[in-house]
């Protein structure tokens, strides 16, 4: 109970928004017809380094390349997609959601997603939700995304698809027997971890029985892997 | 990189017909498998979303979201087979992994209680 109980505080906060304008390309010029969801007023001023989230004036820029994740906060360099661009905005807020899930603001994204009527919404947007939720690290949002759209479209089969798989885990069996090969093969490991860094290893019963460059290459050599333990030595 | 110069909990799981191991990470969501674990595994039959980025100690990864039966083997007592959701990343050109797999919190080990013993090297584990 307490496990699962860990997994809920981050993103049970709504926290304010704290973006640098400069990396979202803000401007003083264009005027803004604010929809509610964008509005400022939304956003609390409680802090000095708040600065107000303004698709409006996202310009295209480089996609963010893939690589080390330092924290997030008011300073970091963010660059905004080349795909996404606020303007473009149907003004059902989904196209705000894919701008705070490319950035990875987690907080900004579960006070987005909060602020849309889900009821109203129709599957499609429920399977788009829930890929942005994940792209922003909110994993718990995008269950219960899925969980909810699963439960207003029964038929729809991506829907249920994610439903299920983002599903808590669920036992399917509590009484296998033991199994004594558990610990030498773990010992084998600590002590050859050395002989085979990089390399996958077969064992069984704390045995070697074989070793590849690569998991395609180790199963080649093996008659069978039932029952075997194979791993990469890491 | 992630060289091994710092504590894991290192566990043994079953996974498919064979045994591997994984480090505990109640930081980390899911059971993220290492990329070349497919070679291993039927995962024909299994169902998955469309490729989605999570996010492994700092680094983004590209990947496949699963929903795989795992079983945590009990040197004694019971041992007992959890259905998980899994994150298989597929690496893109350049990318390396120099993880171990990893069982996280949510979607992993969030229905499971355990317990460690670093001075014996006991990994206590049971069903909620």
């Amino acid at each position: 109970m307490t496990a699962r109980l860990w997994g809920l505080h981050t993103e049970a906060e709504a926290l304010p928004v704290l973006l640098d304008a400069t990396t979202l390309g803000a401007s003083e010029l264009a005027p803004i017809d604010w929809p509610w969801w964008r509005d400022p007023a939304v956003a609390e001023a409680d802090s000095t380094n708040v600065v107000w989230i303004t698709p409006p004036f996202v310009e295209r820029k480089k996609r963010y390349l893939p690589g080390p994740v330092t924290a997030t906060g008011p300073s970091e360099a963010t660059v905004l997609p080349t795909a996404l661009d606020a303007t473009e905005d149907s003004g059902d807020g989904m196209a705000f959601l894919e701008i705070v899930a490319e950035i990875g603001d987690e907080a900004a994204f579960v006070r987005a997603i909060g602020q849309i009527d889900w009821l109203q919404r129709p599957a499609a947007d429920f399977v788009r939700a829930v890929h942005l939720a994940l792209a922003a690290g909110a994993h718990l949002l995008a269950r219960r995304l899925a969980a909810q759209g699963a439960k207003l479209y029964p038929d729809h089969r991506e829907v249920q698809k994610m439903a299920r798989i983002l599903a808590p885990p669920r036992v399917l069996r509590t009484n296998l027997p033991s199994d004594t090969s558990v610990r030498a093969n773990l010992e084998w490991l600590r002590a050859h971890a050395a002989e085979f860094r990089g390399q996958w290893v077969a064992l069984k019963d704390g045995a070697f029985l074989a070793s590849a460059p690569t998991a395609r290459e180790l199963k080649g050599q093996l008659p069978t892997t039932d029952g075997l333990f194979l791993t990469r030595v890491v | 990189m992630d060289h091994t110069t710092t504590p894991r909990i290192i566990v043994a799981v079953q996974i498919g017909d064979f045994q591997t191991q994984a480090a505990v990470d109640t930081g980390g969501v899911y059971l993220v498998c290492d990329p070349e674990i497919p070679e291993l595994l039927d995962l024909e039959q299994s169902t998955s979303l469309g490729m989605d980025d999570l996010v492994i100690r700092g680094y983004k990864y590209r990947g496949q979201l699963y929903r795989l039966p795992i079983k945590f083997p009990a040197e004694e007592g019971e041992g007992f087979e959890l259905e998980v959701t899994a994150f298989i990343p597929r690496l893109g050109p350049g990318q390396e992994w120099h993880f171990p797999s990893f069982l996280g919190l949510q979607g992993c080990l969030e229905f499971l209680r355990f317990a460690v013993d670093p001075g014996a090297n006991i990994f206590y584990f049971g069903p909620l």
